[in-house]
């Protein structure tokens, strides 16, 4: 099983969409696929129609003291299962923090998964704190939203910082552009700021679509109503660059 | 996955109404579904309770693989899969691979159906199950449209993952308004059965029940002539080439021909028995050296999974070398299956194994649990003398002695099993086996490492052994050293666990009682 969280230190830069759309497409093609809506807000289980609740809360889940399996439901296509969000998981801080190994608890948990998924993404809440120091443990792979703008980047700079404090030797760490609008002087300008940032962008951009933002009307991934449009391309296209990536190995690690 | 077998197709909205206003229905969608039902010669899928359907869509195939997860499995890929090998990697290829392992998936059966689903929403219209009315016929795979023969319309109610209460009271209420009862089989054993066709005619075990007081002549005739079933059963498949497990079979029937006959031999006369030891033994020299090469090969092509993409390179001319002679060691064995030698030893064996009274030897007439009872012990015996005898020191010539000791109980067992109480004799046969694959195992690494050394001789001597390749054929040589130790270490465990078992002096004692012939009453 490979685990992609999908992460930003920001709030509204398209985690949710970038964790919803590639689990949809990982499942596919037919590979089992779990998705874990971290956030609170549920914004990943609302899309999906499921219910943010999990019985007995986010506490007993990451303690290992809950059957994580009966708490995954199905989505409505083949081979995509959630882990809904709860209310709870606001004070998973706090549950890790009592715990003996606070950074290595949440990979203890996923464990048992191992051999029901091949893909587990994680869908991330904004903020750095004690559960996301957690995921960069947790995961292989950190895909990073980012906006194209000045201010995007240097949230960015942050985040490589503190994976430096953080042991996370083998996260191989894949930023992205999403939400891009060529029109916008901005965005095309902030594209040459890139050069400043110590390891490269993935190639694909995720285009600023209405597409996307009606995935809250149709409470579905975006291939599931609007398939040939640009933004639902541009994330088959991210998908099929990350697994190629994945294939060989190799990642752009946070160290050289 | 519930499945009902109607008798009649009921009208869309009589299932509607049977379920319920609980539910918002979606649908029907209505299409029409071509599946093709795959299963290996010894159907290790259907045998199980799953099943391997490839659906095609369009230019695209997917598979479902159904059965061994609480949920099915799906895949979609450019073309059907001969071998679990061929599929990407991941669960699908995992869980498939644990059922056939290197087995090839031949198409067993056609179904086209006629479907109308429904999804069941809950009030946030989340599909919360799935209800599927099926309506097919089935032919063999190579067989016209008119051959189809029609199928049960099927109803399915599919639960969703965390909503399996849903599933459950929609299927409940659609019993109870149809009187229906939930069927055990799938669609895929029903088409079979629609064809006429057995869903696994073929079984390698040798499932016989013998009769203490037959004549042992005869018993053994019928043990030996269920052997010589499976060995015409897999000729085919390996003149075809088909799988390596066709040979494997071919050589463990072969085997235990071989054993039957040796160890029992004062049952027949020596006479018509000694020319057919002959010809078994030429068969096992004829077919050892593909099997050997397929060994090698299935051994390389996993251990080069899981090395880097370089060192797996190196490894090329190595593989290339093996499959050049494995190449010549098939046509060699073709030919032997295809000769006018091998059809007399088969129609003479045949005559011989279905005569009732000729060729009887001094043993014959006994009644076979006496003579059974005497060789076991005998053989039990020495295993247990043998083993005693090995020390951490001992040479692997050693070990192939108790090897071999192991496997002529362990085939006595096999033959003689429905003689003996269960509950005695399965438990013993359960850790020889253990015991003899670690022997197995370990006398296979010995050769492959011998093999590995000759083979790099004989690529240094055509210049094909570039020093990458060299050095990888050497970690692999290291690897299997290592694998060595560790067998010979598991086998001091596995023999005292055997040696030491309660059920194999109960056993010795039962033998005794009954070679003296005082067998207790059952
Ligand atoms: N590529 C895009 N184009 C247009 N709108 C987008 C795009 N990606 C996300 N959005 C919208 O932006 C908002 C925040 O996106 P979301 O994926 O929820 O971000 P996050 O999970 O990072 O908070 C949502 O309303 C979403 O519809
Ligand atoms: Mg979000």
């Amino acid at each position: 099983m490979q685990t992609l969280a999908v992460y930003n230190i920001k709030g509204g830069v398209g985690k949710t969409a970038t964790a919803v759309n590639l689990a949809y497409l990982a499942a596919r093609q037919g590979f089992p696929t779990l998705i874990w809506d971290l956030d609170p807000q549920g914004a990943a289980s609302f899309y999906f129609r499921v219910k943010p609740k999990v019985k007995g809360g986010g506490k007993k889940l990451l303690l290992g003291r809950a059957d994580l399996d009966s708490r995954i439901k199905a989505t409505d296509f083949e081979g995509l299962d959630i882990l809904p969000a709860d209310f709870s998981y606001r004070h998973l801080d706090l549950v890790l923090e009592n715990t003996k190994e606070p950074v290595r608890q949440l990979g203890k948990v996923l464990a048992p998964l191992r051999d029901t998924y091949d893909f587990l993404f994680l869908d991330c809440a904004p903020s750095i704190s004690l559960v996301s120091e957690s995921v960069f443990r947790a995961a292989d792979i950190l895909l990073v939203p980012t906006i194209p703008t000045p201010l995007s980047l240097r949230t960015l700079l942050q985040l490589l910082k503190s994976l430096k404090e953080v042991k996370a030797k083998r996260l191989g760490v894949y930023p992205f552009f999403c939400m891009v609008d060529r029109r916008k002087a901005l965005h095309r300008k902030t594209a040459d700021l890139v050069e400043e940032i110590p390891l490269p962008f993935l190639r694909t951009e995720i285009p600023y679509s209405s597409a996307v933002e009606q995935m809250g009307i149709h409470r579905a991934p975006v291939h599931v109503f609007a398939r040939t449009s640009p933004a639902a391309e541009a994330y088959e296209a991210l998908w099929r660059e990350i697994r190629r990536w994945m294939r060989l190995g190799k990642g752009y690690f946070t160290r050289p | 996955m519930l499945c009902f077998v109607l008798n009649s197709t009921p009208a869309p909205e009589a299932l509607r109404e049977a379920v319920g206003a609980s539910f918002r229905w979606q649908g029907p969608r209505f299409s029409r579904d071509r599946l093709t039902y795959l299963d290996t010669f010894d159907g290790a899928l259907l045998r199980r309770g799953c099943s391997l359907a490839v659906r095609r869509e369009g230019r695209r195939t997917a598979l479902i693989l159904a059965g061994p997860t609480p949920h099915p499995l799906h895949l979609r890929m450019a073309a059907s899969p001969a071998f679990a090998w061929d599929l990407p990697a991941g669960l699908f290829r995992q869980t498939l691979s644990r059922l056939v392992n290197v087995r090839r998936l031949f198409p067993q059966v056609e179904v086209h159906a006629r479907v109308l689903g429904w999804d069941l929403l809950n009030p946030d219209d989340k599909t919360v199950a799935r209800l599927v009315l099926r309506q097919g016929s089935a032919r063999l795979p190579p067989e016209p449209p008119r051959r189809a023969r029609p199928l049960p319309p099927l109803l399915l109610v599919t639960p969703l993952k965390g909503y399996e209460d849903e599933a459950a009271d929609a299927a409940e209420a659609l019993r109870r308004t149809f009187g229906l009862e939930a069927c055990p089989r799938g669609e895929a054993e029903l088409a079979l059965e629609a064809v006429g066709k057995v869903p696994w005619p073929y079984s390698s075990a040798l499932d016989l029940t013998l009769d203490p007081e037959t004549p042992a002549h005869l018993a053994v005739r019928q043990i030996l002539l269920r052997l010589f079933r499976i060995l015409q059963a897999n000729e085919e498949g390996i003149l075809q080439d088909w799988d390596t497990e066709f040979l494997h079979d071919y050589r463990v029937a072969l085997r235990r021909t071989r054993s039957a006959v040796g160890q029992l031999k004062g049952v027949f006369s020596q006479g018509e028995i000694r020319p057919f030891q002959g010809e078994l033994r030429w068969l096992a020299d004829a077919t050892g050296p593909l099997r050997d090469l397929d060994v090698y090969l299935l051994h390389l092509a996993g251990y080069r999974e899981e090395l880097p993409p370089e060192a797996d390179r190196a490894l090329e001319p190595l593989a290339r070398l093996l499959r050049a002679r494995r190449q010549e060691a098939y046509r060699a064995l073709a030919r032997t299956l295809r000769s006018r030698r091998y059809r007399l030893f088969r129609e003479g064996w045949a005559s011989f194994l279905e005569k009732t009274h000729e060729g009887v030897g001094e043993q014959g007439h006994l009644p076979i649990s006496r003579v059974a009872g005497r060789r076991i012990r005998k053989a039990m015996k020495r295993v247990l003398a043998a083993g005693e005898s090995v020390s951490d020191a001992s040479p692997p010539e050693e070990l192939h002695r108790l090897r071999i000791a192991c496997k002529k109980l362990r085939y006595l067992l096999t033959f003689f099993q429905s003689l003996y109480p269960g509950p005695l004799v399965s438990p013993l046969e359960r850790q020889l086996r253990k015991l003899q694959d670690t022997l197995g195992t370990y006398h296979d690494l010995v050769g492959q490492a011998a093999a590995l050394e000759e083979s790099a001789r004989e690529l240094v001597g055509r210049g094909q052994a570039p020093p990458e390749t060299l050095l990888a054929m050497g970690r692999l040589v290291g690897q299997l050293e290592t694998r060595q130790v560790l067998e010979r270490k598991a086998f001091r465990k596995r023999f005292r666990a055997f040696a030491r078992h309660p059920s194999r002096k109960s056993f010795l004692e039962l033998l005794d009682l009954e070679v003296e012939g005082l067998r207790p009453p059952p």
